[in-house]
């Protein structure tokens, strides 16, 4: 079942009250198009999915499959997975608990009414040394639910923190 | 141009040709076009038994009609007849020169040119050129035209030209000038033994000519194999099977890694063809991105503690590079090379052709509060749409930019920039017929100001769409930049001057092993990555 709720409530329906999903505004630059004051509904979708993946990352990474569906694709330090149970799998890393602390995430609405997001930051596996990384969804709306349908993961090289 | 019905139908056969030509991009070909006299035949051998695309699409994107080519495949003899718009007399030049002699030759090119009729694109540059030119060999090559002339002081107003012309779409024209190029029939009126004597006047030439002439970097392919830190984890459990290691394109040197010891071969490059004087004389094959690979060696003794769960859970190999198809991947490196041919020229502005008219842009910065190498970010604080620093959302909005226009008039006021391109890892994560997603990582060095000569890492992540040209328009573009971590790395020499007549590069000297190992005990990273970055940062 595709995450639609995080804890924090503050994940906004598609069709909620507060906006539609992205491409029913009357397409890509549409959705540029806010009163003042108002946080773009792909903003807090954006938002709101990075927290939650980060969540349950670091505290249950069983339910990450949740947010993928079968059509996903996963491309860690180079390498595709495709589908949910390949992501899964991937999932189950050899190492106790890690920790993510993100020091830089943005997002933009894209043409085809997805959101993508981007977020840079470090994470700990268990007694590692910090390392770098980065890692970019694009999240779409399907069914009226946000699902994540593209991840990429990477190590940062550059810059160990 | 009139709009007689004549005029229309001539341009509607030459859309037909185009799109003939340009059809092959999408079909399994085997596309691995290196050399630009081998372009055409493939090109030409592929329309056998493709299907043209009809009915044309309206692609609100793709090329304007007074730009459309006529097609220019010479074996292509059943369209001689649909080419009596002439190919102008200037392409089939024969250099008449006495046999030997050299004079010096310089390769012209235009971005993304594609899109321009030949005729169309020699009168605008000519009406603009303080001299008159003489074009050899007018060619497209992929997404650029092309073209020789053959004098510094022509190739040099040319360079004048760069950025003071437009198209009818009014986006600037580019001009790029090389010094090492030589037109293929020059060549081969050449004896072998001229050969030698023409790589030193070209040399000679270009240390002239060098303060006006753009300088392009040297591309070399990596193939890096690196064992990782036997430590529990992330790093500790990558690792990669021999059948998996990527393979990657030498220009044939890899004997002269024969008899080193297996962990000294971590990290070797062989560098791309770089003779200017082979058959393949042409300069995007040879500055054709071969962005570094990289793989993890298979642990030797993996830690007691991980021997079962690695049977069981093992990480996937890291592999470098990803790209969905050769054909793809020949896209996104060239569109990747032009694109930042641009960028780092001093004029952005020619980026305008590169983008969507509806795009968006934002750059984010990331950093630690110890970071050594925070005062080269504070210039780009101001354009930070990191939403970890700026939550009010009327300022975020206005930090997106949006349309071409704005982006590139935001994008001409960053710093001047020279991009590694050797340090390039990208990923191609997302794919359709109309529409290409792919990620950068990699550095870059401020080139003036106060950080003059300031490194810094940088991901920038494309969505864009593709026209039936095989163009591609930029509509999302998300940059994040960050420093690098250690200030060896950013003081080491970071060369990017091409050396065409360099052999390989060497092995590590005794004292950059050295400072490898310095660099790994400090930062915590195992040794071959240390490498890495020092050989990065070179």
């Amino acid at each position: 079942m595709p995450v639609t709720r995080p804890r924090d409530s503050q994940w906004m329906s598609p069709t909620g009250r507060q906006g539609d999903s992205c491409g029913q505004r009357g397409g890509f630059p549409g959705t540029l198009a806010r009163e003042k004051g108002d946080k773009p509904i792909w903003e807090q979708i954006g938002s709101s999915f990075i927290q939650h993946y980060y969540q349950l990352f670091d505290n249950d990474r069983t339910q990450l499959g949740a947010i993928y569906i079968d059509a996903s694709c996963l491309t860690w330090e180079g390498q595709q997975f495709q589908g949910k149970a390949a992501i899964v799998e991937l999932s189950s890393l050899p190492f106790q608990k890690i920790q993510h602390s993100i020091t830089a995430q943005d997002y933009q609405p894209t043409p085809d009414s997805c959101i993508i997001s981007m977020v840079v930051g470090q994470l700990k596996a268990d007694e590692d040394p910090i390392m770098g990384f980065h890692q970019m969804f694009l999240l779409k709306n399907i069914s009226d639910a946000w699902v994540c349908t593209n991840d990429m993961f990477r190590l940062a090289l550059h810059n160990f923190g | 141009m009139g709009h007689s019905d004549q005029v229309v139908r001539r341009r509607a056969r030459r859309w037909d040709m185009y799109q003939m030509r340009f059809s092959s991009v999408f079909q399994p070909v085997n596309l691995g076009m290196h050399s630009s006299s081998h372009q055409q035949q493939d090109g030409h051998a592929a329309m056998q038994g493709v299907r043209v695309e009809s009915p044309l699409r309206y692609t609100p994107y793709a090329i304007s009609p007074s730009h459309r080519r006529v097609s220019f495949l010479k074996q292509d003899q059943t369209h001689v007849n649909m080419e009596r718009e002439q190919k102008p007399p200037e392409r089939r030049v024969e250099v008449n020169r006495p046999h030997g002699t050299l004079g010096s030759w310089f390769k012209i090119t235009i971005p993304f040119g594609i899109k321009y009729n030949e005729k169309w694109l020699l009168n605008l540059i000519q009406n603009k050129c303080s001299v008159s030119f003489n074009p050899v060999e007018f060619r497209y090559e992929k997404m650029n035209a092309t073209f020789f002339v053959e004098n510094a002081s022509v190739a040099s107003a040319l360079k004048n030209v760069s950025g003071k012309i437009w198209d009818e779409d009014n986006e600037k024209v580019s001009i790029f000038v090389c010094p090492d190029g030589i037109p293929h029939s020059v060549q081969r009126e050449l004896k072998s033994e001229k050969v030698e004597q023409v790589k030193l006047a070209v040399n000679h030439q270009q240390a002239l000519d060098i303060q006006k002439l753009p300088i392009y970097s040297d591309f070399m392919t990596c193939d890096t194999k690196m064992a990782p830190n036997p430590r529990k984890g992330v790093a500790a459990s990558l690792h990669v099977r021999e059948e998996n290691t990527p393979k990657v394109m030498s220009s044939g040197e890899t004997d002269k890694w024969k008899g080193t010891e297996p962990g000294e071969k971590c990290v070797d490059r062989s560098p791309v063809c770089t003779t200017f004087l082979d058959n393949s004389s042409n300069i995007n094959s040879i500055l054709e991105l071969f962005p570094k690979l990289l793989c993890l060696d298979a642990q030797q003794s993996p830690g007691p503690t991980l021997c079962g769960l690695e049977a069981h859970k093992r990480l996937p190999t890291c592999k470098g590079s990803f790209f969905g198809s050769e054909m793809l991947k020949n896209l996104v490196l060239q569109f990747l090379q032009q694109y930042y041919l641009i960028y780092d020229s001093g004029d952005r502005q020619g980026l305008l052709c590169a983008y969507h008219d509806e795009a968006c842009l934002s750059l984010s910065i990331s950093f630690n509060p110890g970071d050594s190498a925070l005062s080269n970010l504070f210039k780009y604080f101001k354009d930070n749409r990191n939403i970890k620093a700026v939550k009010d959302p009327d300022l975020r909005g206005q930090l997106l930019r949006h349309t071409k226009r704005d982006i590139v008039d935001f994008l001409g006021a960053l710093p001047k920039t020279q991009h590694d391109l050797s340090s390039f890892l990208v990923d191609m994560w997302y794919q359709t017929k109309r529409m290409l997603c792919f990620s950068v990582n990699g550095v870059f060095k401020e080139v003036e100001g106060q950080s003059q000569g300031s490194v810094l890492a940088f991901t920038r992540t494309f969505i864009a769409t593709r026209g039936s040209s095989s163009s591609l328009r930029i509509v999302n573009d998300e940059l994040f930049l960050r420093g690098t971590s250690h200030q060896r790395t950013q003081s080491a020499l970071f060369t990017l001057v091409p050396t065409p007549f360099s052999s390989s590069m060497p092995a590590f000297s005794q004292e950059q092993q050295k400072m490898a190992q310095g660099f790994s005990a400090q930062s915590g990273m195992n040794f071959q990555w240390s490498q890495k970055c020092l050989h990065n940062n070179q």
